[in-house]
């Protein structure tokens, strides 16, 4: 399963998940899904989001037994 | 989006329209076989008088159906109008024949809902129509049922469908776990869908059998009665019975 800070991060920039949305160009569910865990987004929309976020996108996901990325 | 768009709830609608057609359908069958199979069945003579037979079942709803149909295009395309209005550069067009409004596809992920629930709806279709193609072979009964049976498959459709993606947009699906379980061979859905579709397949000429035998004997009590009184007695084309005197 792929895990992710995508809430952590998207706090620390104070977005709503709305505005973060809206700055990578989807809807404010598919951020909820992604930051719930529930839904894989694509290579484009996760260097999308990591774009906005200020991170790399392995930063951002990591896959299930390999750790919190985060520092 | 919200749960309230005009998009997420457009099954209900399609299901409002279904559920028009059936009652239209019914004058409509009626009609045309008439036209086509009795039309001299429509007129019956008493004496000098011509009366029309009329079957009123069908001609109110030919009325109902016309006025309800009506009334659902208004309204209809008050709500597309304002939707259109409210969401400038995302128009929807008056008519679905090209792509259903219902088909959500604003990124990613609603293209992967849409085709998990499309995937459903596929599943209903390859377990319900042997089923229902099994009672139209079988069933010696008026076309319209066999309208109706399709109608009630394209609102189990619509009601998954719409099931689905309330679901979604309420939170309550698992995207983690989109594959079809192979070993559940029915879901509950298509279960049910296919029991309702049996009992109206079975109900229908379960009642017109109740209902020629009724008439039945209630042409026989006529008859009877008529010969005690020392009547003479007539089956008319109509199904009638006429008393008359020697």
């Amino acid at each position: 399963m792929l895990h992710n800070c995508v809430k952590e991060l998207r706090a620390r920039y104070s977005f709503s998940q709305t505005e973060l949305a809206n700055r990578v160009g989807v809807t404010r569910q598919t951020i909820g899904f992604i930051e719930k865990g529930d839904f894989s987004p694509s290579i484009t929309l996760s260097l999308k989001i990591a774009q906005e976020l200020n991170v790399s996108v392995d930063e951002l996901f990591w896959l299930e037994g390999e750790g919190y990325n985060e520092e | 989006m919200k749960n309230d768009d005009f998009r997420v709830q457009f099954p209900l609608w399609n299901i409002a329209l279904l559920l028009i057609l059936t009652i239209w359908s019914y004058g409509v069958v009626y009609a045309i076989d008439l036209a086509v199979s009795d039309f001299e069945g429509v007129f019956y003579t008493t004496g000098q008088q011509v009366y029309v037979n009329w079957h009123m079942p069908s001609v109110l709803s030919l009325i109902i159906g016309q006025l309800a149909l009506i009334a659902f295009f208004i309204i209809y395309f008050i709500k597309l109008r304002q939707y259109n209005k409210n969401n400038p550069g995302n128009e929807l067009r008056p008519f679905t024949f090209l792509k259903p409004h219902e088909l959500l596809e604003d990124d990613e992920l609603f293209r992967q809902i849409t085709e998990r629930t499309t995937k459903k709806i596929y599943i209903l279709y390859a377990q319900a129509i042997p089923v229902v193609i099994f009672l139209i072979m079988f069933l010696p009964t008026h076309r319209f049922l066999y309208i109706a049976l399709l109608i009630g498959l394209l609102i189990a459709h619509n009601a998954l469908y719409f099931w689905e993606i309330r679901k979604f947009m309420n939170g309550k699906t698992q995207l983690s776990h989109t594959s079809i379980n192979a070993k559940k061979r029915l879901s509950k859905f298509t279960l049910v869908t296919i029991a309702i579709i049996t009992f109206f397949a079975l109900a229908f000429p379960t009642y017109q059998v109740v209902q020629i035998q009724t008439n039945q004997e209630r042409m026989f009590e006529q008859f009877e009665r008529c010969l005690e009184d020392g009547h003479e007695a007539i089956l008319t084309e109509d199904s009638t019975v006429n008393c008359s005197k020697d």
